[in-house]
């Protein structure tokens, strides 16, 4: 049961990994963004602070629901996902733990024991320490570009993943990711979009200690 | 004495020694100062959960500079418990395992977990507004992260039946989170490890040695890790080993201090090392076949009454001493074996009287003071025994006794027969005696708080006071317990515990519980439950309307519709205790005697009076307060154990009418004795002092005594040259027992301490009461044969 929710939160914070990564822009200008130039800048982010709307169209609901939301990321392994609308629920990793909760007064639920948990924590350090071959021993990446943007798709090599999500797909252009889709095995398929990014957000020690001690949000983000 | 009878006695003894030196062990097990379970329930219960794994558990608490090194630490040395032989079982944090086995045990029969008043709330949580508030938290739940495993929820479970019992386990935990998957305190500065024993707490070797493995392992650990790591321990098991090591290391000094003090007024009235060696040969007697016969009935000996046992010496040492002065002191040339044949009765009387001053303590309902009891009465009769059939021949080893041992009889002869020039003085003795106690018994204080016997190292107590407390919620001392005949009938008689205390709480006389009821339902509860959901005939398609009006499609539910029509079978507690979750069990149910014991703990108990009342008609349900419950067992038994001893008295005064059967003698022989018990408890209330059963043992050994001194003065009245030596005998009894005492007086120990003052204070009343009522009854029968 716990594994099956670590894995479920694993598929949302699957947006937070590639949303932190946003601020980037190809270097070279030329448009033609290799997974490893990708990877590299990730790896080399200052730190990330977004805000996501994010819509569920779940085939057992007749309309989509809308989540709105702050993401923050802070180098080399920190990340805390908060939704605002329609309801208060936090996600943070600060480094090997992982706790989820949904009441800000209330008490965090640590999944760090959970073994899928800690395979997606894993992951998300791979990630961002830019381990390209780390990554594609868990998804098969495939990264196109072109001169309206580039797009990333990442498939589940292996279970529990590949039995949940279908594709992970991410769309960017040059100033950075814009959208990404996660369309479940089931049907069911969640699109998050990134607004008002700050690509190169210096946290102070403070704010460092809200976001991943109390697991709160920053005080102008609510909730 | 010839060959073979040497050879004989040194045969016993040397087999009696290595007897003992295999079998013995001293336990320190605090059910031996509680009643037995044929005397009260109550009692039962009190000694049962003394050693239940209620007892048996151990909280670690690991602290360092940084909570992750704590972490590691606490994990490193829960993996190495795990392994150690003495260990049951380990919890350091709540594992997957657990968790996957939960949601398989609990899912299929979610609907059985409802209600604890299924007829009247399942109605109103299937009603229409309680689906739609449903309908609007799983749309809540559904934009959450975890949402894609509610949504395969959700359709089979509509209305959070299991969310209900997920929130229940939750409210269950200790007050404890878990941090990087173990156990931390709720202020994030402590990890935590939890320990069951496989032995008894008050198995002090076993524990000993589990204590001394688990300080090894983690001083290892802390030495890899560093990081200023530091390990704090609670768990009865402690007190248990700290008690017994304290006690083992005073019976080594109490025993070299008594026979320090015994030797050196050994030397100045019998003034060799060989007499004192002679008279010492039936008391040690005594102590070994006692201790050989105690631990071959009992398996063990307690350590209070194995430090009783070295006491005993001082009583013992009277026969022999007594034989050895008047043989020494006598001037016509008398053989040992003559003047062993002539104190004989003065002897058999004075150890019978002590045999059955104890006997009264051995009717009573606590197996240590039966122990004791045991113990007195082998050690008294092996030792006189031994007095009157080997030391006659070891008095030919004895050199003549030094002058100034005549002088001081004579002396004391002198002294104490001037009395009889005051016979008003004698007269208003008994009187003065009897005044102070009208004046002073009144005011006499009891106290039954038993925890006051043994003190502990104030920095072990608040060591274990502050890791309880890092664990515990307030008020973890009060619980209430419930007894069933089997696992089935504990879990029924736990939901009725639940629903009383449910209702104090809601009339404010509670803030909370925690019990078995947050996992386990009776069968018939949970039947209950699914009966009142299948009795609402159109439930799939209000529930399926309800939600569609809420967002959700029409037809999503028919997984709810199938879970409907299931039939699981009731979740039970063997199935749990079969599963990775039994842990969970073990401080809510266990096994006590033939029966099944459910705990519920109280939190926020503000009338325990109205708790009380709310659980009196459940049949085996009491409310127990952890730290004053064995108090509450003392009170009940205290006037039973009272009356016991009064039995004991009437039985040395059957004795002593039996052998004199003249009431003056028996008056001259007992009255000392009972005016000493009147005078000490008259003390001790006057200088303030609580009087606990201890005190009162102790008064019965004084008694016995006293008692002693009567006889052997009573007897040795009629021949004048025997008066002398015998007032003597008397002083070297006294003096050897207040050594002994005294240095009882200077345990550590409450418990012992006890013992020593008021046994010291009363022998030494008892020498100085003995010879004024002897004088004062030959007083009497002088006048009355000038009258008559």
């Amino acid at each position: 049961m716990r594994s099956r929710a670590a894995c479920a939160l694993s598929l949302a914070l699957g947006s937070c990994l590639v949303a932190s990564g946003i601020a980037w822009r190809d270097a070279s200008g030329s448009g033609a963004l290799t997974l490893a130039e990708l990877m590299t800048r990730m790896a080399s982010t200052s730190g990330v602070a977004a805000q996501f709307r994010e819509v569920k169209e779940l085939k057992l609901l007749v309309a989509p629901l809308v989540t709105r939301g702050t993401l923050y990321f802070v180098p080399p392994d920190r990340l805390a996902r908060f939704t605002s609308e329609p309801g208060f629920s936090a996600l943070v990793i600060d480094g090997s733990v992982l706790r989820y909760h949904d009441d800000p007064q209330g008490e965090a639920i640590d999944l760090s024991q959970s073994p899928m948990a800690r395979a997606f924590v894993e992951n998300f350090i791979v990630l961002f320490n830019g381990d390209r071959e780390g990554l594609e021993r868990v998804y098969r990446a495939d990264l196109r570009s072109g001169e309206e943007g580039w797009e990333l798709r990442l498939t589940p090599r292996h279970a529990p993943l590949d039995r949940l999500i279908e594709v992970i797909t991410m769309r960017g252009d040059e100033s950075g990711m814009r959208e990404m889709v996660v369309q479940d095995s089931d049907g069911d398929r969640t699109t998050t979009t990134f607004v008002a990014v700050d690509a190169n957000r210096a946290f102070d020690p403070e704010e460092i200690d809200r976001l991943f001690s109390s697991g709160l949000p920053l005080r102008d983000d609510g909730p | 004495m010839n060959r073979l009878v040497a050879a004989s006695w040194i045969v016993v003894t040397v087999a009696l020694l290595a007897f003992c030196a295999a079998k013995l062990r001293i336990s320190t097990n605090i059910t031996h100062f509680m009643p037995d379970s044929s005397r009260s329930e109550l009692g039962a219960v009190a000694g049962r959960l003394a050693d239940s794994p209620f007892s048996r558990t151990m909280v670690l608490s690991v602290g360092a500079d940084a909570l992750p090194t704590a972490i590691a630490a606490a994990g490193e040395l829960a993996g190495a418990l795990r392994e150690h032989p003495e260990v049951a079982w380990v919890r350091s944090s709540v594992d997957d395992t657990q968790l996957e086995r939960a949601f398989e045990l609990y899912y299929p029969r979610r609907l059985g977990f409802l209600s604890d008043e299924p007829e009247s709330e399942v109605p109103k949580i299937l009603a229409e507004p309680a689906l739609r508030e449903s309908a609007r938290e799983a749309r809540r739940r559904l934009s959450s992260p975890a949402a894609t495993v509610f949504e395969s929820l959700v359709v089979s479970d509509p209305f959070g039946a299991f969310q209900r019992i997920v929130e229940r386990l939750r409210g269950n935990e200790p007050a404890l989170r878990i941090e990087r998957g173990q156990f931390v305190t709720r202020d994030g500065r402590f990890a935590i490890v939890l320990l069951g024993t496989k032995g008894s707490a008050f198995d002090s070797a076993r524990q000993g040695q589990l204590l001394l493995d688990l300080r090894e392992s983690f001083d290892g650990i802390a030495g890899r890790l560093g990081g200023g790591l530091f390990l704090e321990q609670s768990g009865a098991n402690r007190f248990a080993v700290a008690a017994e090591t304290d006690m083992r290391s005073e019976v080594y000094v109490i025993a070299a201090c008594s026979f320090l003090g015994v030797a050196a007024l050994f030397f100045t009235f019998v003034g060799s090392l060989r007499g004192f060696l002679v008279v010492s040969v039936p008391p040690l007697a005594g102590i070994l076949v006692a201790t050989s016969a105690s631990l071959a009935l009992f398996g063990q000996i307690d350590g209070l009454t194995m430090m009783f046992g070295t006491s005993l010496m001082g009583i013992a040492i009277d026969y022999s001493n007594h034989l050895l002065l008047h043989h020494g002191l006598d001037t016509s040339g008398e053989t040992g074996a003559r003047t062993a044949r002539r104190l004989r009765p003065s002897l058999v009387l004075g150890a019978l009287t002590t045999v059955a001053s104890f006997a009264g303590l051995a009717m009573t309902a606590f197996p240590a003071f039966r122990e004791m009891s045991f113990f007195a009465g082998v050690g008294v009769a092996t030792a006189l025994l031994v007095t009157l059939t080997l030391l006659p021949d070891l008095l030919g080893f004895v050199p003549p006794l030094p002058a100034r041992a005549a002088n001081a009889a004579a002396g004391l002869a002198r002294t104490f027969g001037s009395l009889d020039r005051m016979p008003r003085a004698l007269a208003m003795t008994p009187l003065a005696v009897g005044l102070l106690a009208i004046a002073a018994l009144p005011g006499l204080r009891w106290q039954d708080d038993m925890s006051q016997l043994t003190r502990f190292d104030p920095e072990l107590v608040a060591e274990v006071e502050r890791v309880r407390e890092r664990v515990s919620q307030p008020d973890s001392g009060r619980f209430v317990i419930g007894l069933g005949s089997d696992g089935s009938a504990a879990v029924a008689l736990n939901d009725r515990i639940h629903e009383r205390l449910r209702g104090v709480i809601e009339a404010g006389g509670l803030e909370g519980t925690r019990s078995l009821h947050t996992l386990l339902w009776s069968e018939d509860l949970q039947r209950r439950n699914l009966a009142a959901v299948r009795a609402d005939a159109g439930l799939y398609e209000r529930v399926d309307a309800v939600f569609a009006q809420e967002g959700f499609r029409s037809g999503s539910f028919l997984p709810f519709r199938e879970a409907l029509l299931e039939s699981s079978a009731p979740l039970t507690l063997d199935d749990l205790q079969s599963s990775p979750l039994a842990d969970l069990l073990v401080p809510f149910v266990f096994p006590l005697g033939e029966q099944v014991a459910v705990v519920t703990y109280l939190r926020g108990s503000r009338s325990p009076d109205a708790i009380r009342a709310a659980i009196a008609d459940l049949p085996g349900v009491f409310l127990l307060n952890q730290r004053t419950f064995v108090n509450d067992v003392y009170r009940e038994f205290r006037e039973t154990t009272l009356r016991q001893i009064l039995v004991g008295g009437a039985f040395v005064l059957g004795l002593l009418f039996l052998r004199y059967r003249a009431w003056r003698p028996v008056v001259a022989s007992f009255l000392p004795s009972a005016l000493v018990a009147v005078l000490v408890l008259a003390t001790l209330s006057l200088a303030g002092a609580p009087v606990n059963l201890l005190h009162v043992m102790s008064l019965i050994m004084v008694m016995g005594m006293g008692v002693d001194y009567g006889i052997f003065l009573v007897d040795s009245a009629n021949r004048r040259e025997d008066f002398g030596p015998t007032l003597l005998s008397l002083l070297m009894s006294c003096l050897t027992t207040a050594f002994v005492f005294g240095t009882l007086a200077f345990s550590t120990q409450p418990a012992l301490h006890a013992i020593g003052v008021t046994a010291g204070l009363g022998i030494v009343l008892c020498y100085l009461f003995a010879p004024v009522v002897v004088v004062a009854m030959g007083l009497l029968a002088r006048r009355d044969r000038g009258g008559g």
